[in-house]
């Protein structure tokens, strides 16, 4: 009982200060923008959206980039005494063993996890300490209309999470920005192995979806407000659903030993739902499933198959009523070639999603969408990562008859380097150089195309 | 000529000439220069970067990583004294060794084990001059009965017990203090925990009974117990703990026999 009203609790904190957050992002415009809020209504309407969404992304990154993968898990080094490369194939990327550790509930499974069996000098906890330093340069029809740059997002997360016993794992991870705003992003508690199986762990509290892109500590730092198929909504909508984002809810998980064969299943309430005390506001359900084969030999190392769907709704009626669904379903597909230790990975995704009309004021259809994205990744030599990503949005189906077909439709493309220098098993330290470019259809006032170039610089320090 | 002509002519010729040169790695040796990436991801902060069981870590593992540049190992298959097979290590490195720092890569490819091992045997001049052993045949089992665990006890006391005591690992020598081949203290298993480091069923019982554990004072069986005398010894210490295969019944069973008396309180 005491323990249902901790989570309780920890949901309901969660849940307020997430909500906060997100009331925050698209309450107040972003500074400096050169248009006024009197510019052509659908522009604004989608240059708001992608603003928000930026906004939204950034606050969230700085959750993201500080959990939901072994990332920000210098204390298991500690622990485990094992370098960060034997998890990451270049931090903050999951190879398989840093998978199977994850899908174990951050335990090795060899009588060591249990807090007490360690020296009494290890605590489960770790800080992080970041700092960026970014250019962007916004043009409209193919003339420069802003450019600014400056440093960003200075945060401090001290965190903890880890195994307490075999039984149980846990995090917590609060964020502590320059600013002096604090953000609460994941917080779960995991009963591993029920009833003595690795099909059946239980996840109660704030956490990541199963995504391949391990919900975005993958492009930690700057680079993951972008990772965002997964968080694209259509413009206009209401909904703050995104499957990027952690959502309070209940997670099964299961796989078979070398996590080769995986699913989970989330059953949650939408973060942000605008009653957070309210369990089951805006319920939704995810699921992926993933299937990986190693070769014995040859260039193809391995092939991983992955599908999901989910089901989100929101509520449209003037208290928690009148729920309206929004559907997103996908594949995806990831290779590795050249060398299990030093790969060259290649990932390609797609997904369709399709949102309930009701969830666009003034809609007259259901809009749709499908999207879709290539990620190269190679790693030379440990623990260096040089990446890129191209990705496209297309609007199917837009909600309001008359509309251009391509409103709103996205092109991305990233390339960058990351390097992690590991220092020793307890402190590394990580850079991180990326150039990325964004491009929206007709979101800018007097229908022009936005297009949105950016360098970013950043920096980790991780204990 | 063009300039894209005479271009990819120079580059012909010097890919032909750097590639000329180069001899081709044998399948082995290409094996263990990937092993060397592995051993360098997942081994080296224990093992070290020499191999020799210092890494950055080793002074907090009890007990210490293996030093693989003497080629000996301490569970396998083979008899005591002999090179274990790569099946023997890669059973290691895919389960781990319960309880140690020694973690399970189960979550590795097979081709990576394959590798990482591969580059083991380089470390070692063992491996040159010396062959696996042939391992050790283990003979049918009989189910464990009451008569069985009866007669592993009693052979237990005789062999057993001196270290491992009433198989908690109390026995007198255990307490005097033991010291395996590189100088660390160790202690003898506690067969009660129903799992060893490396032995989980009766038949891993079996083979550490008749092969010993190299490197550590606990010796093979040799001719001091026949096969059957294994197993009966086996039987007893699956009762002792919840090994797999392990029944309430037999542990019941142990349970009402006196303990060894050579255990230490």
């Amino acid at each position: 009982m005491i323990i249902r009203h901790e989570i309780a609790r920890l949901s309901l904190l969660i849940g307020s200060v997430v909500g906060v957050r997100s009331a925050d992002a698209n309450a107040h415009p972003a500074p400096g923008r050169p248009w006024s809020a009197g510019d052509s209504a659908t522009g604004n309407e989608v240059y708001a959206a992608v603003r928000a969404y930026e906004r939204g992304m950034e606050s969230r990154s700085a959750g993201f980039s500080a959990g939901g993968s072994v990332a920000d898990i210098p204390a298991f080094a500690r622990k485990y005494g094992m370098k960060c490369s034997a998890c990451h194939l270049a931090v903050p990327v999951l190879n398989r063993y840093g998978q199977a550790f994850k899908d174990n509930g951050f335990r090795m499974k060899n009588g060591t996890d249990d807090l007490r069996a360690n020296d009494p000098s290890y605590w489960p906890v770790f800080a992080w300490l970041w700092k960026d330093y970014e250019i962007e340069a916004q043009r409209v029809g193919g003339r420069t209309v802003q450019q600014r740059g400056g440093f960003a997002n200075g945060a401090l997360v001290f965190g903890g999470l880890g195994s307490v016993s075999d039984k149980l794992s846990f995090r917590f991870l609060p964020t502590i920005y320059e600013d002096g705003r604090t953000f609460l992003d994941h917080g779960w508690i995991r009963y591993n192995q029920a009833f003595g199986t690795d099909w059946l762990n239980i996840k109660v509290g704030s956490n990541s979806f199963d995504l391949h892109t391990l919900s975005s500590p993958e492009y930690n730092m700057g680079t993951s407000r972008f990772a965002g198929l997964y968080a694209y909504s259509v413009p206009g909508s209401v909904s703050p659903f995104i499957m990027l984002g952690a959502n309070p809810g209940i997670e099964i998980m299961g796989h078979d030993r070398g996590s080769r064969i995986r699913y989970a299943v989330n059953v949650f309430n939408t973060n942000g739902a605008p009653r957070a005390h309210c369990a089951f506001c805006a319920p939704g359900v995810f699921a992926r499933v993933t299937q990986r084969h190693d070769f014995a030999n040859g260039f193809l190392r391995s092939v991983q198959v992955g599908a999901f769907g989910a089901y989100a709704t929101w509520p449209t009626g003037p208290d928690t009523s009148d729920l309206k669904g929004q559907q997103r379903f996908g594949g995806d597909l990831e290779f590795l070639l050249g060398s299990d230790v030093l790969p060259f990975r290649v990932t390609m995704m797609g997904l369709t999603g399709r949102d309930d009309r009701e969830l666009v004021p003034t809609a007259t259809q259901n809009p749709k969408f499908n999207a879709g994205l290539l990620q190269l990744e190679y790693v030379p030599t440990l623990p260096l990562v040089l990446y890129g990503r191209l990705q496209a949005i297309r609007n199917q189906r837009q909600a309001i008859v008359g509309r251009p077909d391509d409103f709103g439709d996205q092109d991305y493309q990233m390339f960058g380097v990351r390097r992690a220098v590991e220092l020793n098993s307890r402190f590394a330290w990580v850079l991180e150089l990326s150039v990325w470019r964004q491009k929206i259809k007709q979101s800018a006032p007097g229908g022009a195309d936005l297009t949105l170039n950016n360098l970013w610089v950043g920096t980790h320090l991780i204990f | 000529m063009s300039t894209i002509r005479r271009a990819a002519v120079v580059a012909a010729l010097l890919v032909g000439a750097l590639t000329a040169g180069a001899a081709p790695l044998p399948a082995q040796a290409r094996d263990a220069a990937r092993g060397r990436q592995v051993y360098e991801r997942y081994c080296v902060q224990c093992h070290g970067g020499r191999a020799d069981g210092a890494g950055e870590v080793a002074r907090w593992s009890q007990p210490r990583p293996r030093d693989f540049r003497q080629g000996i190992y301490k569970f396998s298959s083979t008899p005591f004294g002999f090179l274990p097979t790569t099946a023997d290590l890669d059973r290691v490195i895919e389960n781990g060794l319960y309880g140690t720092r020694m973690p399970p890569f189960a979550a590795l490819a097979a081709s990576e084990r394959r590798d990482v091992i591969a580059y083991l045997l380089t470390l070692s001049p063992r491996w040159r001059t010396e062959r696996p052993g042939t391992p050790i045949a283990v003979t049918a089992e009989q189910a464990p009965t009451r008569e069985s665990v009866t007669l592993g006890r009693e052979l237990f006391e005789a062999n057993c017990s001196k270290c491992h005591g009433d198989g908690t690992g109390n026995g007198p020598s255990a307490v005097k203090g033991l010291v395996d081949d590189w100088g660390s203290v160790i202690t003898p298993a506690n067969l009660t925990l129903g799992r060893g480091k490396w032995a989980r069923t009766a038949r891993d019982i079996y083979l550490r009974i008749a092969g010993g554990i190299n490197g550590t004072p606990m010796p093979e069986a040799g001719d001091a117990l026949t096969p059957d005398q294994v197993w009966q010894v086996a039987h007893y210490v699956q009762a002792l703990g919840a090994w797999a295969g392990s029944t309430a019944e037999l542990r019941k069973v142990a349970a009402e026999l006196p303990p060894p008396s050579a255990a230490v309180p």
